[in-house]
């Protein structure tokens, strides 16, 4: 990444879904800057467009007008393979229904963005075990999502999300669906996952307030 | 080394998505299985059709005929019946045929049998066995290069001695000469009294691959329940008056009544290599018709299951994608699946096809034998079928839009 201080800078955002005759606005001229090392919530109530706003910022969907740059990069002029290399290495992307693999373990499927870094399958399984065990699930990592508990899938996506060490890092409704307790396990693997990161700026999708 | 152990993780990748669906990748693989084993059983039962010709023909020389019990070719169940109802040619039948036949030079009863030989401890491939008589070496201009050919009293005695084609003389003595060496056929000690002259091969098939014993001995052997071919070399320039006046022959000893056709087969070189020629054609034809069919067919059925597993995997694809998998990738990840597939199905059918070939040459006279390049093919048809029809669905895959993907229930 450049010497730009500004890592997201997303200008005049528009997403409009044409549903038949109904035009939904979802995101109405959003403007936001973020900057290294910068820690952020976005909140709202539900429909508000926040998870339309996050799956723009990590470059998988696109918006209906405006620009997004990402390090000084206007991302709707990147191609398919330049676009899944951003969502490889700089972007970690934890989402509100997590999205494993269902048929995998947990250890494949924090090995998932290790596999399209081109990692060799020694390294992999070494980096996803090491990942797993940061968010106290060593012990799980043979364990399919289906025979893991809500807060336990959850970490493996957090896993997941952190494995290839990325920039940005996006989570969605982190503490949403979750009891407290979880969701304070949670947010202190985060923080401890921050220090690590000299880069990284964190992004928070409605956290608690009072939790904050 | 990398590139194919990288290859070797994506193949088992594949296998863990189809072994999660076992029976539907088995019901799809079916076409290809089909197609695949049809080609390698006909092509190893051509294979035996050739050795088989190539046997026939180391009967006949220019000016003979053959006459046997069965027609050569069986197209029709009532044929086979009618053929399993005429008699044995025995070797009485054949007493008074010279004396008969005033345009019939010599005759020589012939027996045949499949089985290997050995000599101290080494053992030779299936050759023919043939049991005769001394005249059979008129039939055709070959010489004994080594020792002498069966004699009269060879015959009469029953001894225990074998004449070896060229190439198994050379195969099992490479460096002595194997004139009255003993070799054993089964656990009959056999003296070798001579060496004939090479004939070279035909349609790949080596013509010096046989050992001649007497026929006395051979049906002392291998029992003396079996019909007799009979070779039958006419007089110079009476090829024709030969033949017919041996059909006369055969038809008067038998009693076949006059409005009956034969109850028994006469072969020429001609005759022989138009039977075979239709056959083998036919043969091909159907081998092509019904692998091209199965195989389409197949193929279609890879395609059809993999759009049906790429739809279910949407948010699978929208994962992975999510998480840096490029448009390259998934392509690949699915034509690797299909192609897997259909390695499976094709090796299924390498192995089915490779049974029905043995089960063919152990209960019938038939040497069917798999030629190496079908080994090829086992493989070769799958992964161009797995290709050709598993690039849409892959490329389909690769396509999707990421959020649209992920957002698919
Ligand atoms: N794929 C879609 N098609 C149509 N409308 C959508 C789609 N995704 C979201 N929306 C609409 O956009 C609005 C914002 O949705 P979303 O970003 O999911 O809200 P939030 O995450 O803040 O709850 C909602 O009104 C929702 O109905
Ligand atoms: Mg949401």
């Amino acid at each position: 990444m450049s010497k730009n201080r500004v890592a997201i800078e997303i200008v005049d955002v528009e997403k409009v879904y044409q549903m038949g005759e109904v035009q939904v606005r979802a995101l109405r001229g959003v403007s936001l800057n973020i900057d290294r090392n910068e820690y952020v919530a976005i909140m709202g109530p539900s429909g508000s467009g926040k998870s339309t706003l996050m799956n723009i910022l990590g470059c998988l969907d696109t918006p209906t007008r405006g620009s997004y740059r990402l390090v000084g990069e206007e991302v709707s002029k990147l191609n398919d393979s330049r676009l899944a290399h951003i969502r490889n290495r700089e972007i970690g992307f934890i989402f509100q229904t997590f999205n494993l693999l269902a048929r995998a373990t947990a250890l494949h499927n924090v090995e998932l963005p290790l596999i399209y870094s081109g990692r060799r399958k020694k390294e992999r399984r070494k980096m996803a075990m090491i990942a797993l065990d940061r968010v106290g699930l060593a012990d799980r990592a043979e364990h399919k999502p289906n025979e893991l508990s809500g807060g336990q899938r959850q970490r493996v996506a957090i896993a997941r999300a952190l494995v290839n060490n990325p920039a940005i890092i996006l989570a969605d409704e982190p503490t949403g669906n979750l009891d407290t307790k979880i969701g304070m396990e949670i947010l202190e693997l985060h923080s401890h996952r921050m220090v690590g990161f000299r880069d990284g700026s964190i992004e928070f999708d409605k956290i608690n307030p009072n939790r904050l | 080394m990398l590139i194919l152990f990288q290859l070797w993780e994506d193949m088992k990748m594949a296998l863990t998505a189809i072994f999660t669906n076992k029976l539907r990748s088995i019901l799809t693989t079916l076409g290809i299985i089909i197609g695949v084993m049809a080609v390698i059983a006909i092509v190893s039962i051509v294979n035996g059709m050739n050795r088989l010709f190539v046997d026939e023909l180391l009967n006949l020389g220019g000016d003979v005929f053959m006459v046997q019990k069965m027609d050569i070719i069986i197209t029709s169940n009532d044929q086979f019946r009618e053929n399993m109802k005429r008699p044995d040619i025995r070797s009485d039948d054949l007493k008074n045929l010279i004396e008969a036949c005033p345009a019939v030079s010599y005759i020589s009863p012939n027996v045949y049998n499949f089985k290997r030989i050995k000599y101290n401890e080494k053992t030779s491939q299936p050759l023919m066995v043939r049991g005769t008589d001394l005249f059979q070496q008129y039939m055709k201009s070959q010489n004994v290069i080594a020792g002498r050919y069966l004699s009269f009293s060879d015959n009469t005695h029953a001894r225990l001695v074998c004449v070896l084609g060229f190439d198994v003389a050379e195969n099992m003595f490479p460096s002595e000469d194997p004139v009255g060496k003993t070799v054993k056929l089964g656990s009959w000690k056999m003296t070798v009294i001579g060496v004939m002259e090479k004939q070279g091969d035909m349609f790949g098939q080596s013509l010096d691959n046989y050992v001649i014993v007497p026929l006395k001995s051979f049906l002392k052997i291998y029992g003396f329940r079996r019909s007799l071919e009979v070779s039958i070399k006419a007089k110079e320039g009476r090829f024709d008056e030969a033949q017919d006046q041996v059909i006369g022959y055969f038809r008067r000893i038998r009693r076949v009544p006059y409005s009956d056709s034969n109850n028994f087969t006469v072969t020429t070189n001609e005759n022989l290599i138009n039977v075979y020629k239709q056959t083998t054609a036919v043969a091909y034809a159907v081998m092509i018709g019904v692998a091209a069919i199965s195989l389409v067919v197949g193929g279609i059925g890879i395609m059809n299951v993999m759009l049906v597993s790429v739809k279910e995997r949407t948010r699978e694809i929208g994962i992975r994608k999510a998480l840096g998998a490029k448009q390259l990738n998934i392509l690949w990840q699915f034509l690797i699946e299909a192609v897997t597939l259909c390695l499976i199905g094709g090796g299924i059918g390498l192995t089915i096809g490779i049974l029905i070939a043995l089960l063919v040459r152990t209960n019938t006279p038939l040497p069917a034998a798999i030629p190496l390049w079908t080994y090829g093919v086992g493989f070769g048809i799958p992964c161009a079928v797995g290709v050709t029809f598993g690039v849409v669905p892959a490329y389909k895959a690769s396509q999707l839009d990421p959020i649209d993907a992920l957002r698919y229930e």
